[in-house]
């Protein structure tokens, strides 16, 4: 694989990528400078796929400790934000995947403590974050983006790895979705 | 509620935009939409509203131990589905081959002698009823007593035909490998399993022989083919029958109690 970065042809106007160069080179500034940046946003985006708080903090400080990793390997083919944004929706659903299995295993008494426990989420109608709640990661990743971070078709599909068609298709169909769970939960 | 998809994505786009004209003109226009587009308004609402707010706070301090970095294989569910789904067709083809071997007709072929090599001869120099068959026949009996000459012509190789139930086509290809011999057999053969009891006795023989029985005649084409055709001259000579236990032909009823 060989990267189309070169450094002396970068957009001045990318100060994304600036910050990078600079990270990358071993400055701890430049990526104090990318992570308070992007912080707000990637949590959003692990509290929207893992509904906790707690879980959420804990995933953030791990997709940015494999940001600060694996920086090298970004290969500036794609916006930063959107390289961001992929690590941190894999990476949430992995966790969740991990987090459901793990609840599937719990004792049954502790499972039945739990059952009456809410979702962390907290909204003005509850049938919102029911609704959000009963929805599959997946979904629930398109959905923070587009709702909660306001990426455009474009930068979900990039953040998703996929075409901006199909990135509007299954955006429509996680909507779809959450309609049919939110019309489940409203009386 | 199922609503036609253009309506549908309209009044997403317009729960998001959040434009009071828009939704106005929609409402008069589709007023049996109008709770339906409420709804929707309020749906985008709590969803916007959901969003946690936390900014980060103090340095970034990279993690111990996080995990790996999560890939995405794309080639890994096209490569696993590749893997199951050959996994299958060679399990069913293998399923479907030893089917079909538990299924063959049981032709018990007890081979005596290791195979002949065959001399060639021209076919006007070979004679039918080859008195010598007979001599061999008569003297030997089961013809194991005497060590047979060697047979020039592929009809004189001795073959050995020994089945309680057999088919009548089947017993005609065993023949034909055991000589070296094509047979081409005609449509209208009957389709019978019959009982034959042949040791080492001349191909030619043997055919004539189960001809007479079941029916069927033998039209010599070339030195090493014939055609089998399923019917009898009522003219032509009687063959000379093969006689004792070294040669039993008999037409055995199927299964059901019919014979055919």
């Amino acid at each position: 694989m060989s990267a189309i970065y070169e450094p002396g042809k970068s957009l001045p106007f990318d100060e994304d990528l600036r910050l990078v160069e600079r990270a990358t080179a071993g400055d701890e500034e430049a990526f104090q400078a990318l992570y308070e940046r992007y912080h707000d946003k990637v949590f959003a985006i692990a509290r929207g796929i893992l509904l906790d708080h707690e879980e959420a903090a804990d995933a953030v400080q791990e997709i940015f400790t494999l940001v600060y990793r694996h920086l090298a390997r970004f290969d500036r083919r794609s916006k930063f934000s959107t390289w961001l944004f992929r690590i941190a929706v894999n990476r949430s659903i992995q966790q969740a995947r991990r987090g459901r299995s793990r609840r599937h295993q719990v004792p049954l008494t502790e499972a039945y403590d739990k059952a009456e426990e809410a979702p962390e989420i907290e909204a003005d109608d509850p049938a919102i974050a029911a609704a959000m709640a009963k929805l599959h990661p997946a979904d629930r990743a398109l959905l923070t983006l587009f709702y909660w971070d306001e990426l455009s078709l474009q930068e979900i599909a990039e953040s998703l790895g996929c075409s901006a068609n199909a990135a509007k298709t299954r955006l429509f169909r996680a909507r779809e979705r959450f309609r049919a769970f939110y019309e489940e939960e409203k009386p | 509620m199922k609503l036609p998809p253009a309506i549908d994505a309209a009044m997403w786009e317009l729960a998001e935009t959040g434009d009071q004209a828009a939704l106005d003109a929609f409402v008069s226009r589709y007023p049996e939409y109008q709770a339906e587009m409420a709804q929707r308004v309020r749906m985008v609402h709590g969803l916007k509203n959901l969003k946690p707010s936390a900014k980060a706070q103090g340095r970034f301090v990279p993690v111990s131990d996080p995990l790996p970095m999560p890939t995405q294989n794309r080639w890994a569910l096209p490569v696993a589905a590749t893997l199951v789904l050959g996994s299958l067709v060679f399990a069913t083809v293998s399923f479907t081959r030893w089917l079909d071997s538990q299924h063959k007709p049981e032709i018990p072929i007890v081979q005596e002698n290791p195979p002949l090599k065959v001399k060639p001869q021209p076919i006007d120099q070979r004679e039918p009823d080859d008195p010598r068959v007979k001599k061999e026949l008569t003297a030997g009996g089961n013809g194991q007593a005497q060590q047979p000459e060697a047979p020039k012509t592929p009809w004189d190789v001795p073959v050995t035909l020994v089945s309680d139930r057999a088919n009548l086509a089947a017993t005609l290809r065993e023949l034909a490998l055991q000589a070296g011999v094509t047979l081409d057999i005609a449509p209208g053969m009957p389709e019978v399993d019959i009982q034959v009891d042949y040791r080492n006795q001349p191909a030619m023989l043997v055919l004539k022989d189960m001809g007479k029985n079941f029916g069927f005649s033998v039209l010599i084409q070339t030195q090493n083919t014939a055609l089998v055709v399923p019917a009898v001259d009522p003219r032509a000579p009687a063959p000379e029958s093969i006689s004792g236990k070294s040669a039993v032909a008999q037409n055995v009823p199927a299964e059901d109690g019919k014979t055919p």
